[in-house]
């Protein structure tokens, strides 16, 4: 099963925000609708981490996403190949895309192990239908449009909306452990992404229908939101962890931060929790939302843009 | 009281199309087909579905596509349903709908779009009560409208179905204590999770049922937050701005039961 024990099997982590407004302004021929273009600063953030796929060949993906959302325990995509048209029930007229990606199932398989080890409810996706989440997609897009490296999805289970944020944060702790664990086993060389808007509070309707792209509409939803995320930013390019995990609670109170869903606490977890500074590579609001593209290279050798 | 209308509210898990594993479900599929049955001896010539499971953000949706197809796998209940589904959309209502809507200030979408995921709650709901295929619309739940604002949208429904031929069901699809079982369960033995809310869905059941509409409103706020209800009790509140809790009228529990530790019931305007 295990190629080798390499204990740097991830090579990198990213803060990879997944508004599908980014792919509607790209423009990639997987998406149906078409835009005159728009979010370039956030779009071009991720220009970095396209680099450092094409660069590190790594084996695979694994994505946590907070638009895979499952009740019952976390969930890992396990069919070896998907494809479809992922109509984002949201925003249809900004992402229509025709997917298709190859799943390392081997892996997702030892994540479902490790995870019931540590204690985790968790569930394998079977099913050759599901519908991937534009969540899981847009980030993946984002990052690697080739599609040529294997991916593993994971669900975002929905406990910290419902119980408390304490515990929900805890179980994606051991969620980053049994990623951890499985990771080394099969000897994986992963990038993992954190599929995370910061803050959350967006407008409610949309500013422009008739252009969507229209960025003279774009702005952060307030300052107060936009200050909380600045803060935030800085403390994780600090790698001040103790701080971030300090003011979480309060930062997904003020916020309606998506890292509640438990993202980036994951991977964070997943990382062993790396006190190294994140490489910030772009922030920009979509809709109103706070969404920054931050880059932990756990190899310690940053590519270059 | 328009005799145009016809009300009901069902759950919409897929669990209720897999009646082998429970008898509880069996039940309340059963009870959702009778509700069907009603419908069409009424001659019922449309249904509109308010699905809590069909979210929109920015602003109200509108399904405006006249033939939906396909085959939908839920994001969590994938393993026990694989759902084939076939709506035949009334434009016309779609139409009047979308229309209504913007006259009344709000921003609102018709989705026209092959591939659309369809939810699983209208899906579900479509099964048991529109065997006939009956022309349907769907219109969504936007997170952001509150109750006062939803109470509106229900509203414009109302006039937009009375303003056309024909009778018109309208049929809240949402469940009613939210609190899921967060691990595996043995289906045979699925029952409400909370005794509290297992208390709080009866007496507000009872209370629809006898027509009690002021207790039911001085309740409500405490009730969806006490009992997580599905959505914060929306169904109730496009229910009540089309017409479905005026003095006089009653919704009638048909069935009562848990799927997966939610609260379920199948209810029937009267």
């Amino acid at each position: 099963m295990s190629k080798s024990l390499d204990k740097k099997a991830i090579l990198s982590g990213w803060l990879a925000p997944h508004p599908p407004h980014l792919v509607y302004g790209e423009n990639p021929p997987q998406n149906e609708p078409k835009s005159r273009g728009g979010w370039e600063t956030l779009r071009h953030a991720y220009d970095a981490c396209r680099q450092h796929i094409k660069v590190k060949k790594p084996d695979v993906i694994v994505v946590h996403s907070p638009h895979w959302q499952t009740v019952v325990g976390h969930h890992v995509l396990c069919v070896p190949k998907l494809k479809g048209l992922s109509v984002d029930p949201i925003f249809p007229h900004l992402f229509r895309y025709n997917f298709e990606m190859d799943v390392d199932c081997e892996l997702a398989r030892a994540i479902y192990e490790e995870g019931r080890s540590l204690g985790l409810t968790m569930r394998k996706m079977e099913n050759p239908d599901f519908r991937v989440d534009y969540g899981t997609i847009v980030t993946l897009h984002m990052m690697n449009p080739d599609w040529d490296i294997p991916v593993v999805a994971i669900s975002a289970n929905n406990s910290p909306y419902f119980y408390d944020d304490d515990v929900a944060q805890d179980q994606m702790l051991k969620l980053g452990e049994a990623t951890k664990h499985a990771i080394r086993k099969t000897g994986r060389r992963s990038v993992l992404a954190a599929s995370n808007t910061l803050s959350h509070l967006h407008f409610a309707e949309e500013p422009n229908p008739k252009l969507p792209e229209d960025m003279s509409k774009e702005h952060v939803f307030s300052q107060s939101q936009y200050e909380w995320d600045m803060r935030v930013i800085d403390m994780l390019c600090r790698g001040d962890l103790g701080a971030y995990f300090k003011c979480l609670p309060d930062f997904m109170r003020e916020t309606f931060a998506e890292v509640k869903s438990g993202s980036l606490t994951w991977m964070l977890s997943a990382m062993g929790m790396p006190t190294i500074p994140a490489k910030f590579h772009g922030y920009g609001s979509v809709i109103g939302t706070g969404n920054a593209v931050l880059e932990w290279d756990l190899s310690g050798r940053g590519v270059k843009p | 009281m328009s005799d145009k209308i016809l009300y009901a509210w069902v759950p919409g898990l897929p669990h209720l199309l897999r009646p082998d594993l429970s008898e509880q479900y069996s039940q309340l599929a059963s009870a959702c087909e009778m509700i069907g049955e009603e419908f069409a001896k009424n001659n019922v010539k449309r249904i509109l579905y308010y699905s809590t499971q069909w979210l929109s953000v920015l602003g109200q949706s509108v399904q405006l596509k006249s033939r939906l197809r396909g085959l939908h796998v839920d994001e969590n209940w994938y393993d026990i349903a694989s759902l084939r589904f076939d709506f035949s959309i009334d434009q016309q209502f779609a139409n009047a709908l979308i229309e209504g809507t913007a006259a009344e200030g709000f921003q609102v979408r018709g989705v026209d779009y092959e591939g659309f995921p369809v939810d699983t709650g209208s899906i579900v709901a479509n099964q048991l009560v529109n065997k006939t295929n009956i022309k349907t619309s769907m219109y969504s739940c936007c997170v952001y409208s509150d109750y006062q604002q939803t109470v509106k949208l229900g509203a414009i429904a109302r006039k937009s179905a009375e303003n056309l031929d024909g009778k018109t069901a309208i049929v809240a699809v949402s469940g009613l204590s939210g609190r899921f079982f967060t691990t595996d369960i043995d289906y045979r033995e699925d029952h409400v999770r909370n005794p509290v809310d297992d208390q709080w869905n009866k007496k507000i059941l009872a209370l629809m049922a006898a027509g009690d509409w002021l207790t039911v409103n001085e309740l409500r706020d405490q009730y969806a937050a006490d009992a997580k209800v599905d959505m914060g009790f929306k169904a109730l509140a496009f229910l009540e701005g089309a017409g479905a809790c005026e003095s006089g009228k009653r919704l009638n529990t048909l069935a009562y039961g848990a799927i997966y530790g939610t609260g379920a019931g199948v209810m029937m305007g009267e």
